[in-house]
């Protein structure tokens, strides 16, 4: 598995400013951010927030945990 | 739920449609009556009931009663984009009189009543009377224009201008559908619906709408809506209610 992951911090509100970098090999493959209360039943989940994979821009998907992007990711 | 046609039923079918068409043409009095001979069959149906179904042949024309609903095509994958929403006194399919396969599909997302008219029946009253050809061919024509400006809120609105676009489009079309005042109302869309319409994720609706909040321009209680701020709100969504032409 060639992904790495490297938290940062977003610049949103809401409880949504955990960030995460996700990078294949050296390139950022995805943003993701870790939902905030806010969200209900998903508040601690993962959401890509922005992608440069062209299969992802159109995929709404969150991920109970890294794990689980990184399979659904399939690399 | 089974169709059917009382009385009183036909008379609230009827009455809808006139009121429709009479904000859009001059209808005369022998119009009126012509539209009250359509042969109207009711039906109660629920929240997430097929109105039209793409690739369907339609024979009928779908007119809401009450309730909502919204038109939307897919993608192959089967992401779907909702391309407008309806309420009570709109046409939903009246495209089906001049081409009868469906190529979309228009769905109700709360429980609903409608009215279904034959399309020959309501061909043939477009074909004999100008003043309704010109109340339908109006209605098709603010359709488009709705259409239009929705292209125009996915493809160049930021997130928070799309949905509070979506929220004062749905205000004021249903104050014009006599359905009650724009500045509190009881919103039918869940957030992955509003999603769907507006090119978001469920995510960023949620977020946004918080925001709408947060700045003081709406308040929300479940899905009781408040726009506390009109002129911001209109500011904000980068609203000019002149494409719905008064009548929709």
């Amino acid at each position: 598995m060639t992904l790495s992951f490297h938290p940062v911090t977003l610049d949103q509100n809401y409880g949504d400013a955990e960030g995460m970098l996700v990078y294949h090999s050296d390139r950022l493959m995805a943003v993701l951010a870790r939902l905030g209360s806010l969200h209900d039943n998903l508040a601690g989940c993962w959401f890509i927030e922005a992608s440069f994979s062209p299969r992802m821009i159109h995929t709404p998907a969150t991920f109970q945990s890294l794990a689980d992007f990184e399979a659904w990711v399939g690399i | 739920m089974a169709r059917g046609h009382m009385a009183l039923d036909l008379d609230i079918a009827s009455d809808c449609l006139i009121r429709k068409l009479d904000r859009l043409a001059d209808l005369s009095q022998s119009d009126l009556q012509a539209i009250r001979a359509l042969p109207f069959e009711i039906e109660g149906v629920g929240s997430g009931q097929y109105l039209v179904r793409e690739g369907t042949l339609v024979r009928q024309c779908c007119l809401l009663l009450s309730g909502y609903a919204c038109r939307y095509k897919s993608a192959r994958m089967g992401n779907r984009q909702i391309v407008s929403f309806h309420l009570a006194g709109d046409i939903l399919d009246l495209q089906h009189l001049l081409f009868p396969q469906a190529d979309h599909s228009v769905q109700a997302i709360t429980d609903a009543r409608v009215a279904w008219v034959d399309t020959k029946a309501l061909a043939a009253l477009a074909q004999q009377r100008p003043a309704i050809n010109e109340a339908l061919w109006r209605d098709t024509l603010v359709d488009a224009s709705i259409f239009r400006e929705w292209v125009l809120n996915v493809g160049q609105r930021d997130a928070k201008s799309r949905i509070a676009h979506m929220l004062c489009e749905f205000a004021i079309r249903r104050e014009a559908a006599g359905l009650g005042a724009p500045e509190q109302f009881e919103l039918p869309m869940t957030q992955q619906q509003i999603a769907e319409a507006t090119g978001l994720t469920a995510v960023h609706v949620n977020r946004m709408l918080q925001m709408l909040g947060t700045e003081g321009v709406i308040e929300r209680q479940g899905r009781r809506f408040t726009i506390v701020d009109w002129d911001k709100m209109r500011d904000v969504a980068d609203f000019e209610p002149g494409y719905l032409h008064l009548a929709a």
